[in-house]
């Protein structure tokens, strides 16, 4: 009863303010028609350029860095993210179970044991 | 079961009364529907201030209230509608029609009500609390709802540490455990508290985030896919109980009020406000990558209407500023570099306060040492589970995920959000920047952030930290982009026929590769806390704290509070009696242990040799532990003085304290 009738005056409160700011609080107008595939650019501002340039920017770097990242794939990538964690927080960090399963999951490989201890194999 | 519906309503109506007493005067959605979700997003939001408010001034969390505060406005409009105008008074008909818009909330409901229903289904599966960190916020849940404070006990602790108690509140911003102690002074058993509330506040986000891209957006189509694809994306929040969920959830919320601060500067307020609560719900990191999310909205209405837009700014800024009522107290309470130290590792907090001694002293007076420092703090990808990524951790989403921060995003979504990205490049070019397409400026600058974050430990370097952690925000902008690739090859089409095959195809496609696992994951049984020492114990331990009424005094023997805590009854963690007990509980002999039970009110102990002795030789030392805990043991059994009634040989005994 009580969210009813709350209900009911939040529609009366809605439509009076619409009335009072309908020039005011427009819908945030859709995006261009579904059957144009270029949307013309009209003149630019410079602060626009400068977005578009920051977001192209942005996604070339990605794309860099994920060509980059190929680095850390295989068993190279595996032994370097290994000696890595070694040389930042010592062997007995490095030798732990999460550790190993962490550099190896990240280079593309599935952690086993065998009589060495723990090892990244490479489908 | 009465206590556990009544909870529910009035979670409602806290939050439902809360949003609609902030915002009554504010315009929000047409739609009834959308208007009522709104209300409780937003009031969700307000809850969270509340609750640090009022602690601030030393006011209990009590839930009486939270409900006073939450009806006092609507009740007080209800009276002046039906005194001043009593004719105008009576019930909304329900002229229901299925207008595209009803069918559009509708199926928005329906996609809630099932992620609800996977959630609860996985959550309840198992008898427990999950993994570490639910059993450490059930303590936080207890004691709030018992002590109505948010601030940590004055106790008198044995070891230097700036969070000696409880984990998740003080300095640990409180808003997720204290809004659900203050929930459970309604619900008496925790673990359905926990479990379900978690999940309906994960559920609810999605309908906040259906209100949320269907404003930015202007299509109301969009929305509902891109909520459905949030909803089976695996990557986004798992029922795991944490206090990332509200963060997260409050993310929909504040987006929408900082959006309507555009056209309506009222909503200031509001945006302040939902602010400040992110910033209450979880610690630092989480809070500070969604801060960046708004920081990057603003930045783009700014570049792309060519005029700062400080109203927004102010109100990410002011509600930075305003959630320092929980920060200072907690600055003063430890000192500014016992409570960095909180945060930081080795000597980062000497560096950056310039508190170091000798050689540090020197570094630390640089200030660009200081900076570098602490930008490393802040953007340290490190965690237990951080690790370089690479292309099938995105597009192979897999069903056995880790269980607090999923991974993976599957096929079908990715190749989505590929034709979402090339079309936006392609399609909107230059025109992407214009006011009218700021939105998908904006998703594709959160999706470049989360990536990049995401990837903090597969990049060159990292810009966030807990790169793992940060794969729910990603799952945001990628479920806006998929949208975006869906509905414009969908609108290449002209048959209808082919417009149904595409759906139908994506349909399937989706939810075999990123539904299905995240299904797969979530009703799965999750392991629990390392406390236990053998896969049973949990499920046993769950089935003898079930046939005792909720909080009857329970004592572990090791230090492990918690875990009766988290399983419904009930062991005060926060006494000084108990933790000084503690401190010498090897020493004690029976005599003075059933002393110690019987003058605290404890019904019951438990003994576990393997967990005793892990946790009592780390802290008395092997030999120590090795001589006196068999020893105590004998003593326990020999006294008389308590009644064995649950039995498991060569692992635990419960005993009733006679």
């Amino acid at each position: 009863m009580l969210f009813c009738g709350l209900i009911r005056m939040e529609d009366k409160m809605k439509n009076n303010l619409e009335h009072k700011t309908e020039n005011k609080i427009g819908p945030i107008i859709p995006v261009a028609p579904a059957n144009e595939f270029f949307v013309h650019a009209k003149s630019q501002k410079l602060s626009q350029k400068i977005l578009l340039y920051l977001i192209y920017g942005l996604l070339i770097l990605m794309i860099i860095f994920s060509l980059m990242a190929r680095k850390n794939l295989g068993e190279e990538g595996f032994n370097n993210c290994v000696q890595e964690k070694c040389a930042e927080k010592g062997p007995e960090f490095c030798s732990k179970f999460r550790e190993i399963n962490n550099c190896c999951e990240g280079a593309g490989g599935v952690t086993a044991q065998n009589e060495q201890g723990l090892s990244c194999q490479f489908g | 079961m009465a206590s556990s519906i009544l909870t529910i309503i009035l979670f409602f109506i806290y939050t439902w009364g809360l949003g609609f007493t902030a915002t009554y005067w504010l315009k929000k959605p047409d739609h009834r529907g959308e208007r009522f979700f709104l209300n409780v997003g937003l009031g969700l939001g307000l809850f969270a201030f509340l609750i640090v408010l009022l602690n601030l001034f030393r006011i209990p969390l009590d839930w009486k209230i939270f409900l006073a505060l939450s009806l006092i406005f609507p009740l007080f409009r209800l009276y002046k509608l039906y005194t001043l105008k009593p004719w105008h008074f009576h019930l909304p008909k329900f002229n229901f029609k299925l207008t595209r818009t009803n069918l559009a909330f509708i199926i928005v409901l329906l996609i809630f009500a099932v992620s609800l229903f996977v959630y609860t289904k996985g959550a309840f599966s198992y008898p427990y609390l999950e993994d570490e960190d639910p059993w450490g916020h059930s303590t936080g849940v207890k004691y709030v709802a018992m002590e109505k404070d948010a601030y940590d006990p004055v106790v008198n602790v044995y070891r230097e540490t700036s969070d000696p108690v409880i984990s998740y509140i003080d300095p640990y911003p409180p808003a997720y455990d204290a809004m659900l102690g203050i929930l459970h002074q309604t619900s008496p058993d925790i673990t359905w508290t926990l479990k379900f509330f978690n999940a309906l506040i994960i559920s609810l986000g999605l309908i906040f985030f259906y209100i949320f891209v269907k404003r930015f957006s202007g299509d109301q189509n969009k929305a509902v896919f891109a909520a459905f694809i949030l909803a089976v994306i695996p990557s986004y929040l798992s029922h795991f109980i944490w206090a990332m969920a509200l963060a997260t959830t409050l993310f929909f919320p504040a987006v929408y009020a900082l959006n309507e601060i555009k056209d309506d500067k009222r909503w200031f307020w509001m945006a302040l406000v939902l602010i400040a609560a992110i910033w209450f719900a979880q610690n630092i990191s989480q809070p500070l990558k969604l801060i960046f999310l708004l920081l990057i909205m603003v930045l783009v209405w700014s570049l792309s209407l060519a005029k700062l837009q400080w109203r927004p700014l102010i109100a990410i800024i002011g509600g930075t500023a305003l959630s320092f009522i929980w920060w200072v107290p907690m600055i003063f309470k430890r000192g500014l570099q016992n409570f960095i130290s909180y945060y930081t590792i080795g000597d980062q907090a000497e560096i950056i306060t310039g508190a170091g001694s000798g050689a540090g002293e020197a570094v630390g007076s640089s200030l660009w040492i200081k900076l570098s420092t602490l930008w490393s703090v802040i953007s340290n990808p490190g965690g237990s589970s951080a690790r370089a990524y690479n292309l099938n951790d995105f597009f192979i989403a897999k069903g056995q995920n880790l269980i607090n921060a999923p991974i993976g995003i599957g096929i079908f979504v990715s190749l989505l959000v590929l034709i979402g990205i090339i079309l936006v490049l392609l399609k909107y070019k230059s025109t992407l920047t214009d006011p009218k397409q700021a939105w998908l400026a904006i998703a594709v600058l959160w999706l470049i952030y989360g990536f990049w974050a995401v990837n903090g430990s597969t990049f060159p370097f990292s810009i966030a930290r807990d790169s793992f952690r940060s794969w729910m925000l990603l799952a945001i902008p990628v479920a806006m982009m998929a949208a975006e690739g869906y509905y414009w090859v969908k609108n290449r089409f002209n048959s209808k026929t082919l417009k149904l095959a595409w759906f139908l195809f994506i349909f399937l496609g989706v939810m075999l590769t990123s539904a299905q696992q995240k299904y797969e994951l979530n009703t799965a049984i999750w392991p629990t806390s390392g406390s236990f020492t053998n896969p049973q114990e949990p499920f046993e331990y769950a089935e003898f704290f079930k046939s005792i009424p909720f909080d009857t005094k329970v004592f572990v023997y090791s230090p492990r509070d918690k875990l009766p805590l988290g399983l419904g009854a009930f062991s005060c963690l926060w006494c000084q009696e108990v933790i000084d007990f503690r401190e010498n509980i090897l020493y004690s002999d029976v005599n003075q242990l059933y002393s110690f039970l019987k003058s605290q009110g404890y019904e019951y102990l438990i003994i576990n040799g393997a967990m005793d002795y892990k946790y009592l030789s780390s802290k008395f030392g092997a030999n120590e532990t090795n001589e006196l805990l068999p020893q105590r043991y004998d003593e326990i059994f020999n006294s008389g003085k308590f009644t064995p009634v649950v039995q498991q040989p060569d692992r635990y005994v419960i005993l009733r304290v006679d």
